[in-house]
């Protein structure tokens, strides 16, 4: 038996004691499954995931140089084809081959059909959208980890190209808070979307880092300025619902960290509001510091890594765009830190290390 | 069993069972998410590191800010005060080691503000390579006793900058080959004596994420000198770095089987594949090349990647 098996069998064994009687458990079926499925190790789907892009590359290079631009409705068709067979074949077979090419033949096929689109005359936004559904279909569709990966980004990217389209930008300004409710929703409802076991409950972990890299995506537009063509005093609407969201997670932090007294609660919330203030026209940074707090909170750990790089940059972004003097930023940045410091040494004299 | 026990399994059970959402998630909360003690700890962290980047930061603007009617030995006393302020907290108060390190890495990035201070005043320019190279040596000791990670990232980032910068200002008739060459050394110099050290002494061994930031960054430049090196005139420094890169390829993967870690193993076989894949390109005469070059790497990192799931297995095993 296998160290893995050892451990899930010790653990559902401690787990039987406080089991209900009504409940039902095949171990069996556990044990077994435990050597199937995509390997979980983070290295590996990296390699595969670059060496997929890569392939594509190559092979896009090859078709374009012999003019396969030419034949626009067969691209069409064979993006088509391709997309399906390794959405269809990554569901029925379970080997490392497969998992390579269905991923190559997947973004392949996405780059065909948008090509091919593009060349067939079709707008910007028919193509968006198109791949937009075709994304969503293949999440349907597939069990796999890595296409449903690659496939909330596929669809995250193709939303975000229409509505970069046509003077509808401010539309970002409603997508990111819809994503980071999302993002809260998903984190928080990890039981209740497993114990559904339908086919959502099989792309759930999937979707989770698809959507944490989806969420970045979108707050770069954000977050750096001058990508979008309006001021961004028109983000605190967006902000609101930021610090909707974080206040949120924040009840639920305090309950895992047992906070009762309604004082301390309250002066948590008014701490962190008023930290959070001067961030109103900067939505980028509460939002990073959201998906830290939920992805901490659940032990996610790339979400956790992901949310840190991403509220560096955003705040080193933000005040590079700053127009104040050095001196105006350095006494802004100082007191600050200052304070943070401040609020470290109270707290780090009430908290008893044990 | 926190450490061991991962979402997958639990998934694996809710799948095979009839368990309600309530059981569910009860047994998440227990043995999957971070617990109070966790919690607590990385936001004290996360405030203290805050903390820091901002105080420093704001240091950093206001000697960079161009102060006409500051005198300028005030100017060089105000940021030694600070350093000297900083290091004598470190030195003769009683604070835990782990703020110890935290007041060193401070006093550190200060001797930098120090010197571009000098730099400001004096007119010898903020980015000469010389002011990098100082600043370097001036932290070497503190980086070597203190031993802490954050410090050590501190210091190679220097050491590499000081590395670009000497390349672009002084050395510009050195062969591209020549300069990913030294890079390599240099950062594969410091791997090696941190890998080594951290197996043989357990006091000194530095956390992951550094040293694979650190094989990473190695890797790289190898690969990128490997690839961009085999466009000019191949020279014996060529097959140097050649023979580098071997050796220290084959010392990662015995490390990756040792420690029954993918990462290295992984790395080096990316390396190995973009340059091969590189060499078929610039030998190709026709169009087909491309299609071979994506044939070569589906089929190379499919092998790759089945060669390491039998390990995981094996290892699993065992």
């Amino acid at each position: 038996m296998s160290k893995e098996a050892v451990i899930v069998k010790a653990f559902i064994e401690k787990i039987r004691i406080e089991e209900d009687p009504a409940e039902e458990l095949n171990e069996q079926a556990v044990l077994a499954a435990l050597d199937d499925g995509e390997s979980d190790n983070l290295a590996i789907k990296v390699l595969i995931i670059l060496g997929g892009i890569l392939a594509t590359l190559f092979f896009l290079v090859f078709l374009f140089l012999v003019g396969i631009y030419e034949h626009r409705t067969a691209m069409l068709v064979l993006g088509l084809v391709m997309v399906g067979v390794s959405t269809l074949v990554n569901r029925q077979y379970n080997k490392v081959i497969v998992w390579t090419i269905s991923v190559s033949f997947y973004l392949l096929g996405f780059g065909f059909i948008g090509w091919s689109l593009i060349e067939l005359d079709r707008s910007e936004d028919f193509v968006s959208l198109t791949v937009f559904l075709l994304a969503l279909l293949s999440l349907l569709l597939t069990p796999g980890y890595l296409l449903s990966f690659v496939a909330v980004l596929m669809a995250n990217g193709s939303l975000l190209m229409l509505l970069m389209n046509e003077y509808r930008e401010h539309y970002i300004l409603v997508l990111i808070p819809l994503q980071a409710w999302l993002l809260a929703f998903w984190y928080y409802n990890e039981a209740g979307i497993l114990t559904a076991r339908n086919f959502v409950s099989r792309i759930y972990y999937p979707v989770r880092t698809g959507t944490v890299f989806a969420f970045m995506t979108t707050l770069i537009f954000i977050g750096k300025r001058g990508i979008l063509p309006f001021s961004n005093t028109t983000y605190w609407l967006t902000s609101v619902f930021i610090f909707g969201a974080i206040l949120y997670v924040l009840y639920n932090l305090l309950q895992a960290l047992g906070v009762r007294s309604l004082i301390r609660k309250w002066s948590i919330y008014a701490v962190v509001t008023c930290v959070l203030l001067p961030t109103i026209y900067a939505p980028a940074i509460s939002s990073s510091f959201l998906l830290i707090l939920l992805a901490f909170h659940v032990n996610h750990k790339t979400g956790t890594a992901v949310g840190i790089i991403g509220l560096i940059y955003f705040i080193s972004q933000y005040y590079y765009d700053l127009e104040f003097t050095l001196l105006t930023k350095s006494v802004l940045l100082f007191t600050s830190g200052v304070l943070f410091l401040v609020l470290f040494y109270f707290l780090n004299k009430k908290i008893d290390w044990k | 069993m926190k450490d061991t026990l991962r979402n997958k399994h639990i998934d694996l059970i809710v799948q095979n069972s009839n368990w309600s959402k309530n059981r569910v998630k009860g047994v998440l909360q227990e043995y999957i998410y971070n617990d109070a003690s966790v919690l607590k700890k990385f936001i004290l962290y996360f405030i203290l590191a805050v903390g820091v980047g901002f105080t420093l930061a704001g240091i950093i603007f206001f000697f960079a800010y161009n102060w006409q009617d500051m005198h300028k030995f005030f100017k060089l006393g105000l940021v030694s005060v600070v350093l000297i302020a900083t290091v004598s907290v470190a030195l003769f108060t009683k604070v835990s080691l782990f703020s110890r390190h935290i007041l060193i890495t401070i006093a550190s990035v200060l001797v930098g503000v120090l010197f571009a201070v000098f730099g400001q005043i004096y007119q010898t320019g903020a980015n000469a390579y010389d002011f990098f190279l100082g600043w370097t040596l001036f932290i070497l000791i503190w980086t070597i006793v203190s031993h802490f990670s954050v410090l050590w990232l501190i210091f190679i980032l220097l050491v590499n900058t000081t590395l670009f910068l000497f390349e672009e200002q002084v050395a510009g008739d050195w062969s591209e080959i020549l300069f990913y060459t030294v890079l390599y050394l240099v950062n594969s110099f410091f791997l090696l004596a941190f890998e080594i050290s951290g197996h043989k002494i357990e006091r000194l061994k530095l956390p992951g994420w550094f040293l694979n930031t650190l094989a990473l960054t190695t890797v790289a430049y190898a690969t990128v000198g490997l690839t961009v090196g085999m466009f000019d005139e191949v020279s014996t420094g060529y097959w140097l770095l050649f023979l580098f890169s071997v050796i220290t390829y084959f010392l990662a993967v015995k490390k990756g089987l040792r420690d029954r870690s993918l990462f290295y193993l992984s790395l080096v076989a990316f390396s190995g594949i973009t340059i091969v894949s590189t060499w078929i390109l610039k030998e190709g005469e026709s169009e087909i090349i491309f299609f071979i070059v994506a044939l070569f790497i589906i089929v190379s990192v499919t092998l790759v990647v089945s060669l390491l799931v039998n390990l995981q297995k094996k290892w699993n095993n065992e």
